[in-house]
């Protein structure tokens, strides 16, 4: 598995389980899936506010819960 | 002190909105321990099925998302103790309840990665896995070690009679050619195991290399320890 293809992979994975735990539709998993493909999970983050992405105000709302939730425990482990 | 406190009414708020527990339930819990423990032992909350589930699945999130910020970072990926390999295969193969997957991350001398194959996958039960195929691979990319990972199903973390013969027979093809073994990692639900850590992964060949087909089998042992405070580097 190379790094272009292992990268691919984990987009997709993520794209799934954020679909799962944010409760979205397959065509919104899909557009997820092909935002982290052109610019990838942290800039997905960082720029979540500003991103339009016609979703759902719930999910909306469990999507920038997971960004709190990613950015603390990241930063508590030392990954952010 | 303000900015922690912030910072753990965000996570708390978030992570009640994700998964269903009741805020005021976490809330009291943080109060005298810290919250994150709640993601890493989900049963201190007493989840119901569907939270156990989210918080099973936010946790394979936050799993796959580290590795993918790696990843995107471009930086070599070095695993170079039990816990950052046990992290890496826990993103690749955690979750996976249906089928079973054999994975080798083939290494060079300096512990980065060269390359990660999945070397077998089938339903449950049904997985074999070929020597000399991860034998081909390892000579193609001239690796000088390598950690093998698998997940088991059914959630159990904690290696198999089958599993240590496996890596014994892994030993006995590698061991000759100064190619190490230097872990095998199991991976059930969301946590990992590491045979290094736990001192299985067998320092010498015991026999001739054999390279015949080696069966996946999951055999069910009482788990007795988390293994993830414990870091043993290679």
């Amino acid at each position: 598995m190379n790094l272009e293809k292992s990268r691919n992979a984990g987009y997709k994975k993520c794209a799934a389980l954020l679909s799962l735990l944010v409760g979205l539709d397959s065509v919104e998993e899909e557009k997820i899936y092909r935002c982290f493909q052109n610019m990838g999970v942290d800039n997905f983050f960082l720029y979540l506010e500003s991103l339009e992405l016609d979703l759902s105000h719930e999910a909306y709302e469990k999507l920038k819960s997971l960004k709190a939730v990613i950015e603390i425990f990241g930063e508590e482990r030392g990954q952010a | 002190m303000k900015k922690n406190m912030q910072h753990t009414e965000s996570f708390l708020k978030g992570l009640t909105t994700l998964t269903g527990l009741p805020y005021k339930k976490v809330r009291q819990y943080a109060k005298e321990n810290n919250p994150f423990n709640i993601l890493e032992h989900p049963h201190i909350m007493e989840p119901n099925e569907k939270q156990l589930e989210k918080i099973g699945l936010l946790n394979e999130f936050i799993a796959s998302y580290n590795l993918l910020k790696i990843y995107e970072s471009e930086k070599k990926i070095t695993l170079n103790s039990s816990t950052v390999s046990g992290q890496y295969f826990l993103a690749l193969l955690g979750g996976m309840k249906d089928k079973e997957r054999f994975m080798v991350a083939f290494l060079d001398n300096g512990n980065n990665l060269i390359e990660t194959k999945t070397m077998s996958e089938g339903s449950v039960g049904q997985a074999v896995v070929y020597p000399r195929e991860v034998l081909k691979y390892a000579i193609a990319c001239d690796c000088k070690a390598i950690i093998l990972a698998h997940n088991h199903p059914g959630g159990c973390t904690n290696s198999s009679p089958e599993d240590r013969a496996l890596t014994q027979r892994f030993v006995d093809i590698f061991h000759p050619l100064e190619i190490k073994v230097l872990d095998h990692i199991v991976v059930g639900g969301t946590r990992y195991s590491s045979m290094a850590e736990n001192g299985e992964i067998p320092l010498q060949c015991q026999s001739k290399a054999n390279y015949e087909v080696i069966a996946l089998g999951e055999n069910v042992v009482e788990e007795s320890q988390d293994s993830s405070q414990y870091t043993l580097s290679f």
